[in-house]
């Protein structure tokens, strides 16, 4: 559909009209240096801290009764995968991009806006852009009943239209093609193997590339693009003397010396694929920007072909009974 | 639903998934550690960027102590990074030129140092010994040995008097304390006296005063400096081991008594000032002397924290305030509040009456950490270990907020705590609820000791002076100059000591504490991290900047350890790549802010330049090699 782009054309023009006029916007500048926007009439910064968001990488604004949530990204510049996360924030409303999404330079900065909707709500759309400030990049989204759309659509564009850094003015939107939305994880399973085993990965997970500081025993290090910050790490351990019991400490250990706040709070025995297997999960806090966080971490350990297989993953401790299930499902696949 | 970055939650599991345990239990060939940025990652960085100014090789090293002594001038105290963390030179760096002006050989020393003076004409360093301690002192111009003396006993303790220009060794018995002048020329006796003391390790240390020195440990004394002689005695205020540091306000010295009696008397005379009321807590633990006010902290009769505000022109005890939380920072008077800081929040309270009108809660860590608050404009700064937060100190509104991520777990104080689990065990006692039925266990607790003595440190911790000494103006002083009786610079210097000496008595509360509970592999690395952050980040404050290292994690192929400044007037912060992130280098950071730039350890951002060290036994790996490290002048940018 073309609606997405027809908007950018219309509220360009209002922009233009805005800033002609005798006030202005009210300008808002990031205490931090980050970026600044331009707030329509009736928009207000919200106290920071005060709201369910208490973080300083968030911003939210009053745009009359609604919000429109800033969410500013340290390190990440690419505006496709910061609208695909953006996306990804309501799955559990099962959105989906309302058609194309707009592909643009606003204010000279590599851009993306669309419009997801929900087959659970069809009076309800959210509003979602990103826009990458290299290093770092921004994604934005707001919630609004298509009955408010009038009301409130083109505040919302002109409000990302006018993202920029410090010492840079509005200017045109510009450069603007329709383009596919991000594609959304992968839900289905993958097959992943190295030189001595083979394993099928579960839905959303992806292969990365072996930092070079691993140890030569991690033969996978993968991301679940799915569930946001989990990461794992498939490590094969052979060798004369090696038992079940060795390789399941030495998995242990290698999430609780580098994170000793991790306690072990699940244990038990299984059989994955016919063989057996030591699972544990762990759990604890992570010092992270001035704060903690609560983590998890799941260490399975199998008997390969050659050898023993330990299949660790990690991510935040909300996601403990997805990691354990798909650490479980994946060592199950070990061949 | 929540929101986040793609990569937040994977920033702050950077510290994880980098070391694996494996090496120790099957394999003892000999792992070479790289860290995890590719090179090409780290040139592309390094090229966004000014160069470093110089890099000095020091081998795989840890720093014990970096102090910028002159505009041009680092001293570097470091430990080799190998099993025990045996002490590598003493060096001061002529950062100009980037070059070495001298090094002290520190290999026959086996504890670690602490610097107690760094004057023009004289540095001095307490060494720790197996059964005692020494005082060393190197001529600064030479970098050779003057003077070493040395006293037996696990608790003896220095106290340079440069205004004296003496140090006074504090050798508590079990039934006397010997106390001795040593001359800060010569290294040689000047005087010595014993006095019957009981318990004396527990009671308050001696207090500098003029070229005199109070003493507590037989009732109240001044004593002369030059010849050990009594100036008066005041056997009817008597100290016990729950009487707080005394404080020297003015013309005052205010002291709470055994028994609780707040007393104020006349440094001069030692004739009594003021007639005070008892105050109301069951322990005393910090006296803090505010303008008409005096505020003392401690432990109320239900056995939590609390504070007791006291009018001494009135004799009266204006108020007792209970809070759940334990204040650890220093206070701070600002129009019709009082404001304090605990572990984890901001608490106003109203002078005239003690009612708790302001709280705003900064951080989730609840770790105790020395808390410094600063008024800056309208707004109340809490600066702790991994977080800055401004606050409109009349609405407690937000400003801004920064938190900072370790570059390791053992790089920050609940990581440290989490690496023994006798360590998270005992902490953990010691921060149950709060009452009177677990008062005997805060008061023997590591908790409640490091709490009392971070408020303690908050009475020395005396930014703008910490701010002259990033730009580099200690050195300028000398023991004549001290002697000559500079007053400001006299008690510019007592503040700088008052922080060294707690920090260095709460090293050696850590040891005691880490030794009690039997994990020797720990001690040395506890011992000196724990130090380190105490002393590096005392030292990370100037008049308008804070600084910490941060990790800047992109992801585990894109990691960097920064220095990370935050303009406190502004609440701007910028954040300069340094190295990317290895091991456990990179705690002390040492900022210029006249010239913006940064000193710091590391690998640095120049892959050209590595190479492996030797092989050694590093935890978990039976042998490892890795990278050297070097002492770094790096540009760094400044929000200004």
């Amino acid at each position: 559909m073309r609606r997405s782009a027809m908007f950018w054309i219309s509220s360009g023009l209002m922009v233009v009209a805005v800033g002609l006029a005798a006030d202005g916007p009210a300008v808002f500048e990031d205490p931090q240096g980050r970026f600044i926007i331009d707030l329509p009439e009736g928009w207000a910064v919200k106290p920071p801290g005060e709201g369910v968001l208490k973080n300083d990488l968030i911003t939210e604004f009053d745009t009359g009764g609604k919000t429109l949530t800033l969410a500013f990204n340290p390190g990440v510049a690419d505006p496709d995968r910061l609208i695909r996360h953006c996306a990804n924030q309501f799955k559990f409303l099962q959105v989906e991009f309302d058609g194309p999404v707009s592909k643009m330079a606003v204010n000279g900065h590599d851009s993306r806006w669309g419009v997801l909707k929900t087959p659970l709500d069809p009076g309800m759309v959210v509003f979602c852009g990103s826009l990458a400030f290299e290093p770092d990049g921004i994604y934005v989204f707001s919630v609004v009943r298509v009955d408010d759309l009038p009301a409130h659509r083109d505040k919302i564009e002109s409000a990302f239209r006018s993202l920029r850094l410090q010492g840079e003015s509005v200017g045109e939107t510009s450069e603007i093609t329709e383009v596919a939305p991000p594609p959304a994880p992968r839900a289905t399973t993958a097959e992943w193997t190295c030189d001595a085993i083979s394993m099928t990965l579960a839905a959303g997970w992806i292969d990365k590339p072996i930092p070079r500081g691993f140890e030569k025993e991690v033969k996978g290090w993968f991301a679940n693009e799915a569930l946001d910050g989990v990461t794992g790490f498939v490590v094969h351990y052979k060798g004369l003397g090696m038992t079940m019991g060795k390789a399941f400490d030495a998995g242990m250990k290698s999430l609780t010396i580098p994170t000793p706040s991790l306690q072990p709070v699940e244990a038990e025995e299984a059989v994955l694929g016919g063989n057996k297997a030591n699972v544990a999960v762990l759990r604890g806090p992570v010092a992270g920007a001035g704060g903690e966080v609560q983590v998890a971490g799941v260490v399975v350990t199998i008997k390969a072909r050659k050898g023993f297989v330990n299949v660790i993953v990690m991510g935040p401790a909300g996601y403990q009974a997805d990691l354990k299930a798909q650490a479980k499902e994946m060592a199950g696949t070990i061949r | 639903m929540s929101v986040s970055s793609p990569h937040a939650p994977d920033r702050l599991l950077a510290a994880a998934l980098t070391v694996f345990g494996l090496a120790s239990v099957a394999h003892a060939e000999t792992r070479e550690l790289y860290p995890n940025t590719p090179d090409e990652t780290i040139v592309r960085r390094a090229g966004g960027q000014a160069k470093a100014l110089w890099a000095i090789p020091v081998g795989p090293a840890l720093v014990e102590d970096m102090q910028r002594l002159a505009p041009d001038r680092l001293l570097v105290l470091l430990r080799k990074d190998f099993p025990r963390l045996p002490n590598l030179d003493a060096m001061l760096v002529d950062t100009a030129k980037g070059t070495v002006v001298w090094r002290f050989a520190r290999d026959t020393f086996e504890g670690e140092f602490d610097t107690l003076l760094a004057l023009q004409d004289l540095f001095l360093f307490r060494v720790n010994e197996k059964t005692g301690a020494s005082l060393l002192s190197i001529d600064p111009r030479t970098g050779t040995q003057k003077w070493a003396v040395s006293r037996a006993g696990e608790r003896v303790t220095f106290i340079p008097h440069p205004a004296a220009g003496i140090a006074i060794a504090v050798n508590p018995g079990s039934a006397s304390v010997e106390l001795s002048a040593i001359d800060l020329d010569t290294g040689k006796p000047a005087w010595s006296r014993v006095v019957g003391a009981t318990d004396a390790a527990r009671l308050p240390l001696p207090l500098p005063i003029g070229e005199d020195i109070f003493t507590f440990f037989a009732g109240l004394e001044r004593v002369s400096g030059r010849d050990g002689k009594v100036l008066f005695h005041r056997p009817e205020i008597p100290f016990g081991p729950d009487s707080p540091p005394p404080q020297i306000e003015g013309t005052t010295l205010w002291a709470v008594a055994s028994g609780g009696r707040l007393t104020a008397v006349a440094t001069a005379t030692g004739e009594p000032v003021h007639t005070l009321p008892p105050i109301a807590l069951r322990v005393c633990t910090n006296i803090f002397p505010l303008g008409p006010r005096v505020y003392v902290r401690g432990l109320s009769e239900a056995g939590l924290p609390a504070i007791a505000a006291v009018d001494p022109a009135a004799g009266r005890t204006l108020w007792t305030h209970e809070s759940p939380d334990v204040s650890v920072s220093n206070l701070i008077e600002y129009q019709d509040l009082l404001f304090g800081g605990t572990p984890s929040s901001i608490v106003g309270v109203r002078i005239a009456d003690g009612k708790p009108t302001f709280s705003v809660r900064v951080t989730t860590t609840g770790r105790t950490f020395p808390v410094r608050l600063r008024l800056v404009g309208d707004r109340i700064v809490w600066i702790g270990e991994l977080m800055v937060a401004g606050y409109d100190a009349a609405t407690g509104r937000l400003a801004f907020k920064h938190g900072m991520t370790p570059g390791a777990e053992e790089l920050h104080l609940n990581g440290l705590d989490a690496a023994g689990p006798s360590l998270t065990h005992t902490l953990g006692e010691a921060r149950g609820v709060p009452g009177a039925s677990n008062e005997a266990g805060r008061r023997t607790s590591l908790a409640f000791a490091e709490s009392m003595r971070f408020q303690n440190l908050s009475n020395s911790y005396h930014s703008q002076y910490l701010g002259q000494i990033s730009r580099g103006d200690s050195i300028g002083a000398s023991v004549s100059s001290l002697k000559a009786g500079f007053a400001r610079q006299e008690a510019a210097f007592q503040e700088v000591m008052g922080v060294s000496m707690l920090i260095t008595n709460l090293a050696m509360l850590y040891r005691q504490m880490v030794f009690a509970r039997s994990i020797e592999t720990f001690v040395e690395r506890q011992i000196l991290f724990r130090r380190s952050i105490l002393a590096s980040y005392s030292r990370a404050e100037a008049a308008e900047f804070v600084h910490r290292p941060h990790l800047a994690f992109k992801d585990a192929t894109d990691e960097f350890l920064a220095l990370s400044v935050v303009n406190l007037r502004t609440g701007k912060r910028a954040d300069t790549p340094v190295s990317p992130r290895y091991l456990s280098y990179g705690l002390w950071q040492v900022v210029d802010f006249d010239n913006d730039v940064g000193y710091h350890c590391h690998v640095g951002l120049d892959p050209s330049r590595y190479t492996l060290s030797e092989a050694r036994i590093y935890y978990p790996y039976t042998k490892a090699k890795t990278v050297n490290t070097f002492l770094i002048a790096q540009p760094i940018k400044v929000p200004r």
